[in-house]
């Protein structure tokens, strides 16, 4: 698995190198800037792009306005973009062209190596990951008294939050310590009560319950 | 219900109303630039009030109507004084003492010295002048946009350069050594060329009092209106008077005078009389505004420190001890595994803390993402549903930060104080700025006074990018607050 890693930082930029060699990554080139990003990914069309969401030289979005180029260009890339803070705005950007095989997590997350590489593999399967931070908002936002999302149990709040993460159903089933068919359960439940006609599993998911909870 | 469009440069009313009967700022006000030379300054001007009355009617045959000159002066630098005393960040008492000076030396006018006759003769119409400046330039003391500056800029220019045919070809009094040439015709068409000029000037200054007065809020038009239209009326009237002599007063030119200097003598007392009861909260002075901000500014980081200390440091310290018992267990792999999960867990804590803390400040939002990134995370976190109808328009960094302080002030008031069940947020580009707007279906009755002092901060904060805040909080029917801010691109 190839990797083009963006970040600014040089010591968290090495950091993150070691870290996915060390998990069995090929880490093909690193960029500081935007820039150096998007050249290290027309050069070495990498499998996948990680890279920090704010890049010099605007401190804006570079990295992922960045990522989503590499994304149009050479559409199998997967991309995880990493911040300091979940902001909803980048989730919807990120998903709203295609939501397989992008991730967003926040930077701490690279603290739980094991964890996160796992989250990485995820996207470059073609899975879509969504930092619990960032769902947790979602799903805390002020409803109108008559929205339907009140109607869900607490289960189906969890259910629909892991979802949103991303996770598989055999995966929620894994995490809720249920079974996977009362994980479709759940899930069909939701559908209903939200009144969303999802039929795709995982990652157009994530996009179609992303967009209800933004409303 | 908000106003039309403000007029063009700064408006008239910089700030929100205050209600009548609210009890007044009490924190304690700069003073006005004159202060400390008032007493001195009102001793001197009582003098010379009394000398002038006694000089002028030590003259043979001095009807008792001469005194008005000084009396003028006194009710008008008596009115100053207290305009300065009581609004110190308003001019207009500026304005008022210096027109009493002017009346001062106008009443020389009827005095038997020649010489300072002269001058009593050339400033003989600038109280005219100086009713349309203060007419302008209410309640601030500053002329708040270029129509205003040319208008007044106008009179002054016909009270005193238009007045020169009068000195320089009529003698009035004892002969005037700046006559020229004795010629009562020329100095009758001066005189009936700086009445036309006057007239169309008060006709223009009408009308840019009535477009101001249509932008004001129904209670702010109640409290104004009777005023410009005194004043207008006066500066109007003084002139026509004098052509209307004849038929109309018997010819009594005494009559005539004492109606004029009453009509004029007056003006600074309704003038000063509507700032103090206001409807209008005292105008934003650089100093008091800065004083202000200053002290908001501390307030902020006295408790950025605050929660610094209490929230991150406090873990840190933990987070040491935590290492320490680390070390002594170093043997138990099992234990310094399970101590190194816990050490992370309590980092991911302090990483979430210091993030909550930072969004509280300035949140990344805002530099990364534009001010509508930044009104959806303050919206996201609040209690009550809120939307929020922004685009992605980028504008200059202190316009986002003050827009953001808006945004984040009004939020935090609606939750604190309205009770209201849902709220709206609205951010739009005009052709000079940025536009935002507030809106809560809560209880109303919001005012920027000291209480709470949130809708005050927004004020000052907009004030010094030169915008301006409406605030529409009718009790019983939400609030909605409304802020428009120029940039200068």
């Amino acid at each position: 698995m190839r990797v083009v890693i963006g970040e600014d930082e040089a010591l968290l930029r090495e950091g993150l190198a070691l870290l996915m060699e060390r998990a069995g990554f090929t880490v093909v080139a690193l960029a500081a800037d935007a820039d150096q990003l998007l050249d290290a990914a027309r050069e070495h069309r990498p499998d996948l792009v990680v890279t920090d969401i704010r890049m010099p030289p605007t401190h804006a979005d570079e990295g992922l306005r960045a990522g989503l180029t590499i994304r149009r260009e050479q559409p199998d890339t997967a991309l995880m973009v990493l911040s300091q803070h979940a902001q909803r705005r980048y989730a919807t950007d990120l998903l709203a062209e295609r939501a397989s095989g992008v991730g967003y997590l926040l930077k701490q997350r690279i603290g739980d190596g094991e964890s996160f590489c796992a989250d990485v593999r995820r996207v470059a399967a073609g899975g879509t990951v969504l930092d619990p931070e960032l769902v947790g908002t979602l799903l805390g936002r002020a409803r109108p008294d008559d929205d339907p999302f009140h109607g869900l149990t607490a289960r189906q709040r969890d259910v629909l939050g892991l979802m949103v993460e991303g996770r598989s159903n055999a995966a929620i089933a894994q995490r809720l310590v249920i079974t996977e068919k009362a994980v479709v359960r759940h899930v069909s439940r939701i559908y209903d009560q939200l009144e969303l006609r999802v039929d795709e599993e995982d990652h157009r998911r994530v996009l179609a319950v992303v967009r209800y909870l933004s409303r | 219900m908000v106003p039309g469009p403000a007029p063009a440069g700064r408006s008239w009313i910089a700030a929100a109303r205050r209600p009548r009967g609210s009890a007044p700022d009490p924190r304690p006000r700069t003073p006005h630039p004159h202060a400390p030379a008032l007493l001195p300054l009102t001793t001197a001007v009582a003098l010379l009030a009394a000398i002038e009355a006694a000089v002028l009617l030590s003259q043979p045959n001095a009807p008792w109507q001469l005194v008005l000159f000084p009396v003028a002066a006194c009710t008008w630098f008596a009115a100053g004084t207290v305009a300065a005393v009581r609004r110190p960040a308003s001019r207009i008492g500026t304005l008022l003492l210096a027109g009493a000076l002017v009346w001062l030396t106008a009443g020389l006018a009827n005095g038997p010295y020649p010489a300072l006759s002269a001058v009593g003769l050339v400033v003989a119409a600038l109280p005219l002048a100086i009713v349309g400046h203060l007419l302008h330039a209410f309640p601030s003391g500053r002329l708040p946009s270029t129509a205003s500056r040319v208008i007044v800029g106008g009179l002054y220019v016909a009270a005193l350069v238009l007045q020169a045919p009068s000195w320089l070809f009529r003698p009035d009094g004892v002969g005037s050594p700046l006559q020229i040439a004795d010629r009562a015709d020329l100095a009758q068409l001066g005189q009936s060329v700086q009445d036309v000029v006057g007239g169309g000037l008060m006709l223009a200054t009408a009308v840019v009092l009535v477009v101001r007065l249509r932008a004001a809020t129904p209670a702010q038009r109640r409290t104004l209106a009777p005023l410009a239209l005194y004043g207008v009326a006066a500066v109007v009237l003084v002139p026509t008077l004098s052509r209307l002599r004849d038929p109309l007063l018997g010819g009594d030119p005494l009559v005539l005078f004492t109606l004029q200097a009453v009509l004029l003598g007056l003006v600074p007392i309704a003038f000063v009389a509507t700032l103090l009861r206001g409807g209008f909260a005292p105008t934003a002075d650089p100093r008091d505004l800065g004083a202000r901000l200053a002290v908001a500014a501390d307030d902020e980081r006295r408790r950025i420190a605050r929660d610094l200390h209490d929230g991150v440091q406090g873990r840190l310290v933990l987070l040491a001890l935590r290492t320490n018992e680390l070390r002594r267990r170093a043997d138990d792999a099992d234990a310094v595994r399970g101590g190194v999960d816990a050490l992370r867990r309590e980092l991911d804590a302090t990483q979430d803390e210091l993030r909550r803390l930072v969004r509280g400040v300035l949140p990344a939002a805002l530099a990364e993402g534009g001010l509508g990134a930044a009104a959806d995370e303050l919206a996201d976190r609040m209690p009550i549903p809120t939307t929020v109808a922004a685009d992605d328009d980028r504008y200059p960094a202190a316009v986002e930060s003050a827009g953001w302080f808006v945004v984040s002030e009004a939020l935090a008031n609606v939750v604190k104080h309205s009770g209201a069940r849902s709220a709206a947020v609205r951010i739009a580009a005009t052709d000079r700025g940025v536009r935002i707007e507030v809106d809560d279906d809560g209880t109303g009755g919001a005012t920027t006074d000291g209480t709470g002092s949130g809708l005050r901060g927004i004020a000052d904060r907009v004030d010094v990018l030169g915008g301006r805040l409406v605030v529409d909080s009718p009790p019983g029917r939400g609030t909605r607050i409304v802020v428009e801010v120029p940039c200068a691109s």
